[in-house]
């Protein structure tokens, strides 16, 4: 954390937990992405359980900052389905709410969109290097 | 939430349990041996007693009320102990703990993960490792006999002295020696003057007992009567009594079987109880509660009231200029802050809470406003507890907790094992409100800088989560994979698997690859560690084909698995290993039935085209039934559903192996794995040979090992490199040796040398290859491997030599097929066919011995139509001679030709079928398929343009023109012949021949020549009217005499088969003409001929019309013009060429020829009607009328001058098929000069159409209109 920059590792979970799209980048000057994905996958994994205690209160789609695992947060976000969820990884501190929301609001059209392709069946992984390309866009457009 | 009883709750009784009254134990030597003769330590002997569940005694402390105190406990401590606890020792301890702990569950370790539905279903207690009270008990202990708490503090000492002492007063006296008590007490934390209780203990079996009454005078006189006992013990003789249930709970160095000597009686055992019961209640009790109500008085004379609180924060006030102290300031026993903690926990530990929580939060605004932080915390966490033990205001408790929590870790590393403490209560007291996901974070926060204890913070944080409602199953294991890797920080293997297996209930089958990775992988890895290899190698192979992950991970994990594979000393076996990775949609099986093939490349031929192929060739398929059923009439209804495969004829196998990783794999020794079964003999043992066949499969699937028993069939092994992502067709054999049964299990490997992986192919996954054609479809896939093996038949082999890869278009070449069977079996009968036979033909066998292309030039001996086609049955199928047998590796040759007819990539198939000599064989004939490609290269491409010539009956001008599209080629073109009998081919310039010999590449020339049709023109013997075939040729070659027979075999041959392909309609035309170009090349090695026919057929004139005609007269009239006119009398020759009558109208027209450029159909109608005119009204009215309009016309026309036709020259006839007709003509010319008289036209309409014309032969018309040819005439005047 020495040099400025943040991590971000952004990840769709469909509706059996499986991931259906995983996104890392990094601002840092390096551009040294975390080489223990492992990590960011399980810190993902475990705040699904606190995105299911959200949602059983909570009806917003976008569910602000929802998990902490030491210097990474978790911002969630879920689909009109709720099987469908989206979760940023990141270790800015103080990230910018709005941002994070037009962000997710952003991917969650990107996503829609992507759905309506007859050729995809639902739940499964997105291999589509468009829609990674402007996953990325947006990610760079709205985070710092 | 329901409502609890704190007291029955874990927390409620740990803080029964821990906070109570401690007892300081002083006693001398011999106190302690007298006791040790039960294997008791003093403290031992009287702890049983110290409990107190129901002691019913009347407590008042500061309120006016007594109550009942029911559960009460002393905590009995020898001075030496009452100490801060060494840290090293305890961590070492509990390091201790866990060691001890893991070695026992060795036995679990071994086994699957639990299903998580289990996990799910079983009870806390059953599943939570029991250590873990055991641990946190002691991690709390380690901050017992702090200075900023009172509980710890002793309440009383216990000075034992034993009867036999000398001098029991002094030793009394000497026991209270203030260098050796616990430093709480000299430094002034607690109060020294401290209740004390003076014991003589009496060994009963040594000593009388009047010394000890008289010593127990003694003591009463010096130190009180009432602070005074005497307790008797082991006044039992033998030592036989047996008590053991009572200590077994208070003795953890002793082994519980062990028989202990005791000899206490039963009557000690009362007194002992007595004795202790006596101690609390009638003196610890009271003298807590007479300090209670002491300091109490104090307190609030001090502080409570409005005026204290004033003088109290004003004072605090002032305090605060002092420097500040980093440890907070000290609170020595008789600062009044001191004396509200006491009261504080005196009062908790009387189960005075309300009390306790009054004096307590008076304190902490105390301590807080000191800024002393410790004791702020301490205070905090009492308050909390407190809370907790009134159960009321359950936000207040955790607030509280929180605050002493978070204040602790603020004074930073000294408060870091009251954190802990502090934090294990916090949790305790939200699971005992069910709040198990606040305590898994509480536990999370706990887990410190000490690695192991971390460890087991996080592996309690994890069961939180598992036991919260809804169960929070991820966070679970993820909290057991951090707790893991900080027990392997540790070296705690055993527990890092443990918690890592039970992660894996979690994450089993997860589509988080590198959660899935990560774990597998370092759960194999440790146990790889254990030794315990297989579980390690079943962990590991789920990692192993790891494509997305980084390439040094990918190295880390092949190196680790392959290290662990060598560690194991022996070749593992791996059903599924997943490196490479196999395809076994892939897998293609190609067999020899009846059907075999001469090279790979045959197999690749699609099975369709070899069946249209072999169509008429094989028996079978002349009925409507497939050779399936053929087999069946031979075979016995057994073979039916299995593939027939020939013993000693290899089952070739191709499969694809990919390596998903980065690095390079190497797997050496694929082979297939098979099973062979014997032929059983009934009859109807169709049933049997499937049961022993599922049997077999179920062994070797399991082990992967069946044994390959040479003397039943062979096997190829084959070694493959795997560069990285890279995907790799291995082809394997099995060859049969035995008959029976033989079936295709799986494919195994080896990897590295070290690894062998299997894989069966599991039969709904395998998708045969085309080469079994429609009979695939219809039956089921299961039988795909499973082959019948039958005796060894003889097999023909084929070759062809001399086979090019290349050649031109137009090359003909003579290649020979040779058969060989290597057998001593005969084959007979065989037949022969070949595809395509535009390109290839099947020779004579006298062509064996010719040379070419010498053979084909034209000799006057050699006729070419005595050729005949007696070896042939059809136009296609071939057979060789009756009496060819093939046997015992003797090879023979056949003949074929082959002419590249079009360029491209051509390939070439050949069926051989043939007949077993032997009867008795289960298969009858066999088919051998080969199968060649052959790139054709362009050469001359030629195209013809005919020409009717106009002064000539029935003969063309026909232009060639020939073009080297070859890219370096040079031809040298030979001669040029039309097809047939009835043409005539002459050269236009006889002289004319090439610049050079050679057409070079990219070359183009013309040739011009003559075309005559010689068809009879009357009707004459055709016979007769044949040209001579000479004229058919024309030499094109200067200086060479030589020319080549085109009809002769094999040319006429390919020439039909040319013929047929490039017809336009199906209608032939009598008037289209056949060319065959001959040219020739050599080649530069070797100075070897190469011989090149080009066809061109079905090449025809532009026009359709079937009559030819010409005008004949003369052509200079010289006549005097004194005469009006000068009549010039005119012949015109018609001929029909066509078959049919046809029936001709000529109409002269007097306009200028050039009108007929204004289209034919306007013209002829205007004329028909204006000629009429003329016939008519004659030569008179020329003059007078018609110069008008006739003198503009000729204008345009500097030549014509006007003349008219007479009326002679129209005539209507018919003309019979192929004859000619001269018919007169007539004009009159008024003036000399010279005249076109092509100013007529011919209507002509075939008058008699024959049946073909109806066939909807559309090119053709059947009438039409034909404009006059140019003829001069020139008249003169005749001087």
């Amino acid at each position: 954390m020495s040099n400025s920059g943040y991590n971000y590792f952004f990840v769709i979970v469909g509706k059996s937990d499986n991931p259906l799209f995983e996104l890392e980048h990094s601002t840092k000057s390096g551009n040294q992405l975390m080489d223990n994905k492992y990590l960011s996958q399980f810190i993902a994994h475990a705040s699904l359980d606190l995105v299911d205690e959200h949602l059983s209160t909570s009806n917003l789609m976008y569910l602000k900052n929802v998990d902490k695992f030491n210097d990474n947060f978790v911002q969630a976000f879920v689909g009109a389905s709720t099987l469908v969820r989206f979760l940023l990884l990141h270790d800015v501190n103080k990230i910018d709410e709005n941002a994070v929301k037009q962000f997710f609001f952003d991917i969650y059209e990107l996503y829609c969109k992507f759905e309506l392709n007859p050729l995809y069946e639902h739940h499964t992984p997105i291999k589509s290097a468009v829609f990674e390309k402007k996953a990325l866009a947006l990610l760079k457009k709205h985070l710092p | 939430m329901m409502m609890m009883d704190p007291a029955n709750s874990t927390l409620g009784r740990m803080l029964l349990d821990e906070i109570t009254p401690v007892v300081m134990v002083l006693r001398t030597h011999l106190v302690e041996e007298s006791s040790q003769k039960n294997q008791l330590s003093f403290i031992q002997l009287l702890s049983p007693f110290c409990n107190f569940n129901n002691i019913d005694v009347p407590v008042r402390t500061a309120s006016d009320q007594p109550y009942r105190l029911k559960k009460f406990k002393l905590r009995l401590l020898y001075a030496s102990d009452i100490r801060q606890p060494n840290i090293e020792v305890a961590k070492e301890r509990l390091n201790q703990v866990i060691t001890d702990t893991g070695e026992e569950d060795l036995s679990n370790l071994c086994s699957e993960p639990l299903q998580i539905e289990i996990v799910l279903n079983s009870s806390q207690n059953e599943f939570l490792p029991s250590w873990f009270q055991y641990f946190n008990k002691e991690l709390v202990r380690t901050v017992s006999f702090s200075e900023h708490e009172a509980f710890d503090h002793p309440v009383t000492c216990l000075l034992a002295v034993s009867s036999w002492d000398e001098d029991p007063i002094n030793k009394f006296v000497d026991l209270f020696n203030t260098n050796q008590l616990p430093s709480l007490l000299n430094d002034g934390a607690m109060d020294p003057k401290i209740l004390k209780h003076f014991v003589l203990v009496h060994d009963g079996e040594e000593v009388p007992i009047e010394r000890a009454t008289k010593t127990l005078a003694e003591m009463r006189s010096t130190f009180g009567a009432n602070c005074c006992h005497l307790l008797c013990i082991n006044s039992s003789k033998d030592g036989s009594e047996e008590h053991e249930n009572l200590w077994a709970a208070y003795k953890t160095d002793i082994s519980h079987g062990q028989q202990l000597r005791c000899f206490l009686s039963s009557d000690d055992l009362d007194e002992l109880k007595k004795f202790v019961q006596d101690l609390s209640s009638k003196h610890i009790i009271p003298h807590m509660e007479q300090t209670i109500r002491l300091l109490n008085q104090q307190v609030s004379a001090t502080r409570k009231g409005f005026r204290n609180q004033i003088k109290n924060l004003w004072w605090r006030k002032g305090k605060d200029d002092g420097p500040e102290n980093s440890a907070g300031p000290t609170y020595t026993f008789s600062s009044i802050e001191s004396q509200i903690r006491v009261l504080g926990d005196y009062a908790f530990m009387l189960h005075d809470y309300e009390l306790a929580l009054s004096n307590y939060r008076l304190l902490s605004t105390d301590y807080k406003l000191d800024k002393a932080w410790k004791h702020y915390a301490g205070v905090q966490e009492m308050m909390g507890l407190t809370y907790f033990m009134l159960d009321q205001s359950r936000k207040d408790g955790e607030y509280c907790m929180e605050n002493a929590f978070t204040t602790y870790l603020k004074i930073g590393s000294s408060g870091q094992r009251n954190v802990t403490r502090c934090g294990l209560w916090w949790v305790e007291m939200l699971k005992a409100r069910d709040q198990y996901k606040e305590a898994a974070s509480v536990y999370f926060r706990i887990s410190g800088e000490e690695p192991l204890h971390s460890a087991v913070m996080l592996e309690q944080a994890s069961y939180c989560y598992l036991f919260s409602t809804p169960p929070m199953l991820r966070k679970y294991g993820f909290h057991l994979v951090l707790s893991g890797d900080l027990y392997k920080k540790c070296d705690q293997i055993k527990h890092a698997i443990r918690t890592y297996k039970g992660a894996l209930s979690v994450f089993k089958g997860t589509t988080w690859r590198h959660i899935r990775d990560h774990v597998h992988f370092h759960i194999g890895k440790w146990y790889g560690f254990l030794g315990i290899f297989d579980v390690a190698i079943k962990n590991m192979l789920e990692v192993l084909a790891c494509g997305h992950q980084s390439k040094t991970t990918q190295e880390l994990f092949l190196k680790d698995f392959l290290q662990i594979i060598q560690q194991t000393g022996r070749t593992y076996e791996v059903p599924k290993l997943q490196l490479p990775v196999i395809n076994i949609p892939s897998v293609k099986v190609v067999y020899e039935d009846h059907r075999t093939y001469a090279s790979q490349a045959a197999i690749h031929v699609k099975e369709s085209l070899w069946r249209s192929l072999e169509e008429d060739m094989i028996p079978t398929l002349s009925s409507k039934s497939n050779w399936l059923e053929l087999q069946s009439k031979i075979l016995p209804k057994k073979f039916k559903e299995s593939n027939i495969c020939v013993a000693g004829e290899a089952i070739g196998i191709s499969i694809e192996f990919k390596n998903p990783l980065q690095i390079p794999v190497s797997v050496s020794g694929v082979s297939l794995i098979c099973e062979h079964s014997p032929v059983v003999s009934e009859p109807n043992a169709n049933n049997s040979i499937g049961d022993q066949n599922g049997e077999t499969s179920n062994k070797s699937a399991t082990s992967g090992n069946s044994t390959s028993d040479t003397s039943l069939f062979t096997l190829s092994e084959a070694d493959v490199a795997l560069a990285e992502g890279e995907t790799v067709l291995v082809q394997l054999t099995v060859t049969p040796i035995a008959e029976g049964t033989l079936k295709i299990v799986g494919i195994r490997w080896k990897l590295s040398g070290s690894l062998a992986g299997f894989c069966t192919f599991d039969s709904d996954l395998v998708r045969k290859k085309v080469v079994k054609g429609n009979r695939k479809a219809k039956r089921s896939t299961i039988d795909n491997l499973k082959f019948l093996v039958i005796k060894s038949l003889p097999k023909l082999e084929g070759f062809i030599h001399h086979l090019p890869e290349t050649v031109y278009v137009g090359d003909l070449r003579y290649i020979a097929l040779e058969l060989k069977n290597p057998s001593k079996s005969p084959v007979k009968k065989l037949k022969m066919k070949v595809s395509p036979p535009r390109f290839l033909q099947i020779g004579h066998k006298e062509d064996l011995e010719v040379q070419f292309p010498a053979c084909l030039e034209r000799t006057s001996t050699r006729q070419s139509s005595l050729r005949s086609k007696t070896d042939k049955v059809s136009d296609d199928i071939f057979l060789f001679p009756e009496d060819t047998t093939i046997a015992d590796g003797a090879p023979i040759s056949w003949p074929l030709w082959l002419r590249a007819a079009a360029p491209g990539k051509i390939s070439l198939h050949l069926s051989v079928y043939y007949e077993m000599g032997d009867i008795s064989s289960v298969m009858t004939y066999r088919t051998l398929r080969l199968h060649f490609n052959i790139e054709v290269l362009p050469s001359l491409d030629v195209s013809f343009q005919i020409n009717p010539r106009p002064s000539r009956l029935r003969e063309f001008l026909v232009r060639m023109d020939v073009v080297n599209r070859s890219s370096s080629k040079g031809f040298q073109v030979h001669q040029l012949s039309s097809v047939g009998n009835e043409w005539e081919i002459s050269l236009l310039e006889p002289t004319k021949v090439l610049p050079s010999d050679f057409l070079l590449a990219g070359q183009a020339i013309s040739w011009f020549l003559k075309l005559k049709n010689c068809r009879s023109v009357t009707d004459q013997d055709s016979v007769s009217s044949l040209c001579p075939p000479e004229k058919a040729y024309v030499n094109l070659l200067r200086g060479s005499e030589m020319l080549f027979d085109l009809h002769s075999s094999p040319l006429s041959e390919f020439h039909h088969y040319e013929r047929v392909h490039q017809r336009i309609s199906e209608k032939e035309h009598e008037d289209t003409v056949d060319f065959i170009l001959v040219s020739r090349s050599q080649s530069e090695e070797n100075k070897c001929e190469f011989f090149f026919s080009h066809h061109i057929c079905h090449s025809r004139q532009g026009t359709s019309s079937p009559i030819w005609w010409i005008m004949d007269g003369s052509r200079t009239v010289k006549h005097d013009f004194k005469e009006p006119f000068c009549v010039i009398t005119l012949r015109m020759i018609v001929h029909n060429s066509s078959d049919d009558v046809v029936s001709v109208h000529c109409n002269p027209s007097d306009s200028a020829v050039n009108i007929s450029s204004s289209g034919n159909v306007s013209a002829a109608s205007g004329n028909e009607i204006g000629w009429h005119d003329f016939s008519l009204s004659n030569d008179i009215k020329i003059t007078s009328d018609a110069p008008g309009p006739r003198v503009v016309k000729p204008m345009s026309s500097d030549t014509v001058l006007p003349f008219i036709w007479s009326a002679s020259s129209s005539t209507h006839f018919t003309l019979e098929p192929l004859s000619s007709r001269e018919t007169p003509m007539e004009i009159c010319v008024f003036s000399p000069g010279t005249f076109d008289l092509s100013n007529y036209s011919l209507n002509w309409s075939i008058s008699s159409p024959s049946d073909k014309w109806d066939n909807g032969d559309e090119s053709r018309a059947s009438s039409g209109t034909c404009q006059g040819h140019p003829f001069y005439t020139t008249v003169l005047q005749q001087d």
